[in-house]
């Protein structure tokens, strides 16, 4: 899409539309730069389907409605408390080779705004669920320059998931997956991808996200951050997968 | 002169284990395989699918009573739900209790994602009584029985737990239990009956699409896990 040419000393891209960029270099960290935490006791599955499902529920609605093992996370996770605000998301998915927990494993950067990498969140996550689960996160194994535009300034999340899934060959990394279990924390320079189940499992999932970002207030509300049910992604969509009722819960493993 | 009933109650060396089994099968497939309650080996064979043929021939069936009935389930246990009518202790067969001579075959499957904490106890001992005749024990059924193992001998008795994927051959004389879960758990269970009067249902009532536990010790009956069409629906629980 660009062209690079190097001119008075500095590097220029020249856009098919005709103007000339800046170039850019994005420092994308690698898995040597997390942070890992120590072992956490995670419940089985079967425990699991209990937990309440969160999605974006601030902390302090966490102490409130959160429950046990929410808020057991809530205190574990390695908060560095330099944010104004601190989101909950935690579910559990039943996850096949054609339901996915989410709709690509491309590599990309949290969140989801305008230039993703250059955010100042920060993003603890902790996945858990069947005792030989395969679908772990996985982040570059090192750290690497990514010499651009300053096109990616104005990229917004699918864009630049895009444009970093281009050029994805020249960095010459390995992927790196997590560990069940513990919590694992990243800033919004280290791309990472979701991996598919090979098999049939449950995946346990919980995002802590400290953000500066107040929450969307027309979409802010209990019922929207606590959904009695989790989703995945089939070829037919986004789809229910773990639906709790008031006297039962039910898996979908057809869609 | 009170007469007295000599009552041997079998223990644990007289059990037959078998080497650990392996089961190659994971959480979704034994949550959509056949399930049922005394199956015939010949409906297992036809129509149980290929988790029930693969545990029916890895039990080592003696085949000298008439019938071979088979119970395959999986539960969603949770601390108030039982797996089995009772978590006292009982005797297992057809006809007056301890005094059947069927033959059973027990597992608890250890496999991808189902949860093995939650195991049969027999008596680590066999246990020697002497009843006094005015108890009539040999006359009573087996809700009877069990109220009066639970007054006369209580929890007076040291329980050894069954090992997972491991198949366990006993009779009708070994007292055993099962517990309350402490946490929620998928639980497999595999039971074969060989008995000359137990009588295997007849195909359409053998097989189910649902499983059934107990709500509290002796309580009410209530549905366990239901195989829906579209997916599978965890019952018996208030959330």
């Amino acid at each position: 899409m660009f062209r690079t040419y190097r001119s008075m000393g500095h590097y220029y891209s020249r856009s098919l539309l005709g103007g000339y960029m800046k170039s850019y270099t994005i420092n994308l960290q690698g898995f040597d730069t997390l942070k890992i935490g120590q072992p956490l006791w995670i419940p089985d599955p079967a425990e699991l389907l209990r937990n309440p499902t969160l999605l974006g529920m601030l902390a302090e609605d966490v102490r409130k409605y959160g429950g046990e093992l929410n808020n057991y996370l809530l205190d574990r996770a390695p908060l560095q408390n330099s944010r104004k605000y601190v989101y909950v998301s935690t579910k559990l998915q039943y996850l096949t080779p054609e339901m996915l927990s989410i709709s690509n494993d491309d590599w990309h950067c949290d969140p989801g705004v305008v230039a993703p990498f250059n955010h100042n969140i920060i993003t603890h996550i902790l996945a858990s669920g069947s005792k030989h689960i395969s679908s772990m996160t996985q982040f570059f194994d090192r750290s690497v320059d990514f010499h651009t535009d300053e096109s990616v300034l104005q990229m917004n999340h699918r864009e630049f998931r895009e444009h970093l899934t281009q050029h994805i060959d020249e960095f010459d990394i390995d992927p790196s997956a997590i560990v069940r279990d513990r919590f694992f924390t990243f800033l919004s320079s280290h791309p990472h991808r979701a991996v598919h189940p090979l098999r049939p499992e449950f995946r346990f999932f919980c995002r802590i996200t400290e953000s500066d970002d107040p929450p969307l207030n027309s979409m802010y509300n209990l019922k929207n951050t606590m959904p009695r049910h989790s989703t995945v992604f089939t070829d037919m969509g986004h789809t229910r997968n773990i639906e709790t009722h008031d006297d039962s819960i039910l898996i979908y493993d057809k869609y | 002169m009170t007469m007295s009933y000599k009552l041997r109650l079998e223990g644990f060396p007289s059990i037959t284990v078998s080497d650990t089994i392996d089961l190659p099968f994971r959480i979704d497939e034994v949550l959509r395989t056949p399930w049922g309650t005394r199956i015939s080996a010949d409906d297992a064979y036809k129509h149980g699918g290929e988790i029930m043929r693969y545990l029916l021939d890895h039990t080592p069936l003696h085949n000298t009573k008439k019938y071979v009935n088979i119970y395959l389930g999986v539960h969603y246990v949770t601390p108030q739900l039982l797996s089995v009518p009772t978590s006292d202790w009982h005797c297992d067969g057809s006809g007056a209790p301890f005094l059947a001579d069927d033959i059973l075959h027990t597992m608890i499957c250890d496999t991808v994602g189902l949860g093995t904490n939650l195991r049969t106890e027999f008596l680590a001992e066999h246990l020697d009584l002497d009843v006094a005749d005015y108890h009539h024990i040999d006359q009573m059924n087996h809700q009877e029985f069990r109220q009066w193992i639970a007054t006369y001998i209580g929890d007076d008795v040291t329980p050894e737990e069954v090992e997972p994927s491991k198949m366990y051959t006993w009779t009708s004389r070994h007292l055993h239990r099962v517990g309350f879960a402490k946490e929620p758990h998928f639980r497999m269970f595999w039971k074969v009956a060989e008995s000359d009067l137990l009588v295997p249902n007849p195909t359409d009532k053998a097989f189910k699409s649902y499983t059934m536990a107990t709500l509290g010790n002796n309580g009410t009956d209530a549905y366990s896990i239901e195989q829906g069409p579209k997916g599978i629906i965890c019952r018996g629980m208030h959330i």
